[in-house]
């Protein structure tokens, strides 16, 4: 970033950062939290929310009032979709037969997850944490806002800039997929 | 009320979504039906689990000293905040859309973005057709009207967007159009022409005159990378288009071309 020569000087950008502290940092661990279980990254995670921070003084002006959760979270989501882009480097993003296959079908674990994860998993998380963690990303994210974040439909359709009927049903089958995953470990 | 209404409405009356008396409804038919009971306790022990079992994590202080690090500023000055805005009634939507299963499309009266004329309009503007592309192909479903009949799709956006899509049939140049869904751009929302070509998609976001940014003329003829991405402007009769791809910029610049001479 360059540093202002604007005329409006500093003060207007200390005036933004403090407005913006007070609207996320009450909010920082939820960011976190969300992120980690995105990216399976400490040192990731903490990147992109720094990033977020970032932007969301950037785009301050474009908080006008509601819920400043919903908003940061939403900054904080774009951001890591971005650092995913990026993180991808020239790997094309997914076709829509792959997204759609993707929603049809249980898929593995994300193949990013280091062996040292999976053991952190199995000794302080018991195995429904560790089937979250194996949810396509899509679907984690929604059980995460609902269930730990404990945002309502509307919030998740603003934040993910989709229908709330598309918020119904697709947490209606992150659900379904957890719930069916979590079955049949207990049982095996 | 009857088992298929009851059981469509459980989870929304789980999760505190329904008003009182239509979740009494839903409560008094629980109270009459062992299925739709068993799926409740199902949920209740799903969420109990959760609660109990999965770790919630909290930002290191090593995070929270990164951002006490001062700010180099950058954007233009601050706008008084305006009045707070109230999320509409959560209920009323939800219902019509559930039970009319219209909901497509039917979302969302704003969203957050940069407000305004920003420094590079034009790059916020790339930035937003970028990041819509993404959201859309990270989605389950990156159309909201699943359709090649150019004569359907056209009109599921009437009244939905502010300029309509042109209905342009590309299928003998090798893009065959898949449906649209709508998108925000800024803060507006506007019709996104979904098309395929090969294994790659191409979303054609069609935007207002008026747009921040769209005058940029920088990638009129050619097109522009960003993210990896590939974006082409061009003018389709009376309307202004950005597509954006993972298509190398020489496709895509054949696809605008195509749009452009097929009106
Ligand atoms: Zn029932």
């Amino acid at each position: 970033m360059i540093p202002s020569s604007r005329s409006d000087g500093p003060n207007a950008t200390d005036d933004k950062v403090s407005r913006i502290e007070a609207l996320v940092l009450p909010h920082l661990d939820a960011a976190y939290n969300l992120v980690r279980w995105l990216a399976h990254s400490e040192q990731d995670a903490a990147d992109i929310v720094h990033e977020a921070f970032l932007r969301a003084v950037r785009y301050a002006d474009s908080f006008q009032g509601g819920n400043a959760r919903a908003w940061w979270l939403a900054i904080v989501r774009s951001t890591y979709l971005t650092w995913v882009s990026k993180a991808t480097g020239s790997r094309a993003p997914l076709s829509l037969e792959e997204v759609t296959k993707a929603g049809d079908e249980d898929q593995p674990a994300d193949p990013g997850r280091s062996p040292e994860e999976l053991a952190h998993w199995s000794q302080c998380a018991d195995m429904l944490a560790e089937l979250l963690a194996a949810l396509p990303t899509g679907f984690r994210e929604i059980i995460l806002l609902r269930e730990m974040e404990e945002l309502s439909y509307r919030e998740i359709a603003d934040l993910l800039q989709v229908p709330v009927g598309t918020v119904m049903s697709r947490l209606a089958r992150a659900r379904e997929m957890l719930r069916r995953a979590w079955a049949e470990r207990r049982a095996g | 009320m009857d088992c298929r209404t009851a059981s469509m409405l459980l989870q929304p009356c789980f999760d505190g979504e329904l008003d009182e008396g239509t979740a009494a409804s839903v409560r008094a038919h629980i109270a009459a039906c062992a299925d739709c009971a068993r799926e409740m306790a199902a949920l209740q022990a799903l969420r109990d689990a959760m609660k109990r079992s999965v770790p919630r994590y909290t930002a290191p202080q090593s995070l929270r000293d990164r951002l006490k690090q001062p700010i180099p500023s950058a954007g233009p000055a601050a706008a008084p905040l305006r009045p707070a805005r109230r999320f509409p009634p959560p209920w009323l939507a939800i219902a019509a859309s559930l039970l009319l299963a219209a909901s497509l499309g039917a979302g969302l009266a704003w969203r957050w973005g940069p407000a305004g004329p920003a420094p590079a309009a034009s790059e916020l503007l790339l930035h937003d057709l970028v990041s819509s592309h993404l959201r859309a192909v990270a989605a389950s479903s990156s159309v909201d009207v699943l359709s090649s009949d150019r004569h359907t799709v056209r009109p599921w956006f009437a009244g939905k967007v502010e300029v309509a899509p042109p209905a342009i049939d590309l299928s003998a140049q090798g893009f065959e159009l898949v449906g649209g869904r709508v998108d925000y751009v800024g803060a507006r929302r506007v019709a996104v022409l979904v098309y395929k070509h090969g294994q790659h998609v191409i979303d054609l976001f069609v935007l207002p005159e008026d747009t921040p940014g769209m005058t940029g003329g920088e990638a009129t003829a050619g097109a522009v990378m960003r993210q990896g991405l590939s974006l082409v402007h061009r003018r389709v009769g009376d309307v202004q288009a950005w597509a954006v791809s993972d298509l190398d910029s020489k496709e895509l610049a054949a696809f605008g071309d195509a749009l452009a001479g097929a009106h």
